[in-house]
């Protein structure tokens, strides 16, 4: 009697061990969460698109601001974070928006603005200046 | 203490027999439904590789590969009020002859061949060649008529087909679209070549790309993508078969109508963060992780969401698209960036 219910114990904590398992993607490089503000000039700046890409390749992780000009970059739909290690970082304007403030070069054509992504939670405040 | 032997079963076993089998089952129905998407995956592998052979084959009694769409005048200023896409032309060679022949393909244009009896039946033929069977997508594209009028956004991209300029018209759907270009501008496959330079995949406006044209290599080189109706909660609105009417009559880079034949990169495979109501330019699909290409060797093959990709906004001045080519996604939809393009 003991026996079964230890076998029917087991056997429930392997179904849901395997059922986790079974949820998480295996595709997916490692990321770390990203989030922040983005101020230009020292306000914060809504509806503007950050970008991270990884110097190492892989996907461009993205967020778009809120009213706040607050990100949380996203990776793939459903996953949020960036791939871990230095990523190349420009702040633009997405189609469809209509620009409050020009973004100057430095943020965006011509950024040299760059973010080392560690796993675990990252917060990463883009400060921008118009000069 | 006397034992005594019954027969039968107590509850205690009865519920670890039941768990059991629950157990089983718990296992085997993801397996299942796996192995259902793998099914439907390998079937939109095999509308793929039929696609891309017609394109050959149209190549072989052509010169060249169909051009993605066929407009009569440059740009701007253009009042044609619907469009032959790449889908109408390849037909013959997809064996669809007599669905061509009932279109008038080359005889009328798409506005008059929808005005008569038989080129509307013909339109609005569901073709199981342009459909993947894992999108949830209607037969016959609605997103015009469903979606078009909630949003000036929706509106550009219109897949309705008109024939008198004012009326919509649904036609078959098509979860298939042609790779135009790089970057995420709509503007050089229109057919405006001066803003950023032309366009550098293999289908656009009037385009006559032959083999020798695609330096890259056509095993490097991507010829059409996935895209679906819907992905998660965004409407996409894939594709239509035989072609596609310009939502204004003002025929200029704002005129996205054309994207129902084409597409581009924009911000990425399966992309939800930038831009929502411009998704219907990029690639997207329901099989899990990525979109299948078709390759101009005629190969197919699936590509990851996680695959290297970098985003560009096309500059004025620039060349062609290739100068923001630097990922190897672009490097892939590129049929002349001349740079290698690796392992992916």
């Amino acid at each position: 009697m003991i026996l079964l219910r230890k076998v029917a114990f087991w056997s429930w904590v392997a179904t849901l061990g395997l059922t986790t398992a079974g949820c998480g993607r295996s595709d997916l490089p490692e990321l770390g969460r990203v989030q922040g503000t983005v101020t230009l000039d020292g306000k914060p700046l809504p509806g503007v698109a950050v970008g991270f890409y990884p110097t190492s390749g892989g996907r461009q992780a993205l967020a778009i601001t809120d009213k706040d000009g607050k990100y949380e970059l996203k990776f793939v739909e459903g996953v949020s974070g960036a791939k871990t290690g230095l990523n190349e970082v420009t702040v633009f304007w997405p189609d469809g928006s209509t620009p409050t403030a020009p973004i100057p070069d430095k943020y965006n054509k011509n950024s040299d603005l760059k973010f080392e992504v560690k796993p675990g939670k990252n917060t990463f405040d883009i400060k921008m200046e118009s000069k | 203490m006397r034992y005594r032997w019954r027969s039968g079963f107590t509850l205690v076993e009865l519920l670890v027999v039941i768990a059991i089998i629950g157990i089983l089952i718990a296992l085997l129905l993801p397996a299942v439904q796996a192995a259902r998407e793998a099914a439907r995956r390998s079937q939109c592998t095999n509308n793929l590789k039929q696609l891309a052979l017609g394109v050959h084959n149209y190549a072989d009694a052509n010169g060249c590969f169909p051009s993605g769409f066929i407009s009569n005048l440059p740009p701007p200023g253009n009042t044609e009020l619907s469009l032959w896409t790449w889908g109408a032309l390849v037909l013959p060679y997809v064996e669809q002859k007599a669905l061509q022949d009932a279109l008038q393909v080359g005889k009328l244009t798409l506005a008059q061949a929808v005005a008569t009896p038989t080129g509307l039946a013909a339109a609005q033929t569901p073709l199981a060649t342009f459909a993947c069977p894992s999108d949830v997508g209607p037969p016959l594209n609605d997103f015009g008529a469903k979606y078009a009028s909630t949003s000036s956004q929706f509106s550009t991209y219109e897949k309705r087909v008109t024939s008198d300029g004012t009326n919509r018209i649904e036609i078959a759907k098509s979860n298939y679209v042609g790779v135009a270009s790089i970057g995420d501008s709509t503007t050089p496959l229109m057919g405006d070549f001066a803003t950023y330079g032309p366009p550098v995949g293999v289908f656009f406006w009037n385009s006559a790309i032959s083999f020798r044209d695609i330096t890259d290599g056509t095993s490097n080189t991507a010829m059409l993508g996935e895209r679906c109706y819907r992905f998660k909660n965004i409407l996409i609105g894939a594709g239509n078969v035989v072609g596609c009417s310009p939502a204004a009559t003002n025929y200029s880079s704002r005129n996205r109508a054309i994207l129902s034949a084409l597409g581009i990169p924009y911000w990425g495979i399966n992309q939800t963060v930038i831009a929502w109501e411009h998704q219907n330019r990029g690639f997207h699909s329901l099989h899990p992780g990525g979109v299948q290409f078709a390759l101009c060797d005629g190969s197919v093959r699936f590509i990851s969401e996680t695959i290297d990709f970098r985003g560009n906004s096309l500059a004025v001045g620039w060349s062609s698209a290739n100068v923001g080519c630097d990922s190897t996604f672009e490097r892939f939809l590129s049929r002349n960036d001349g740079q290698p393009l690796g392992n992916f």
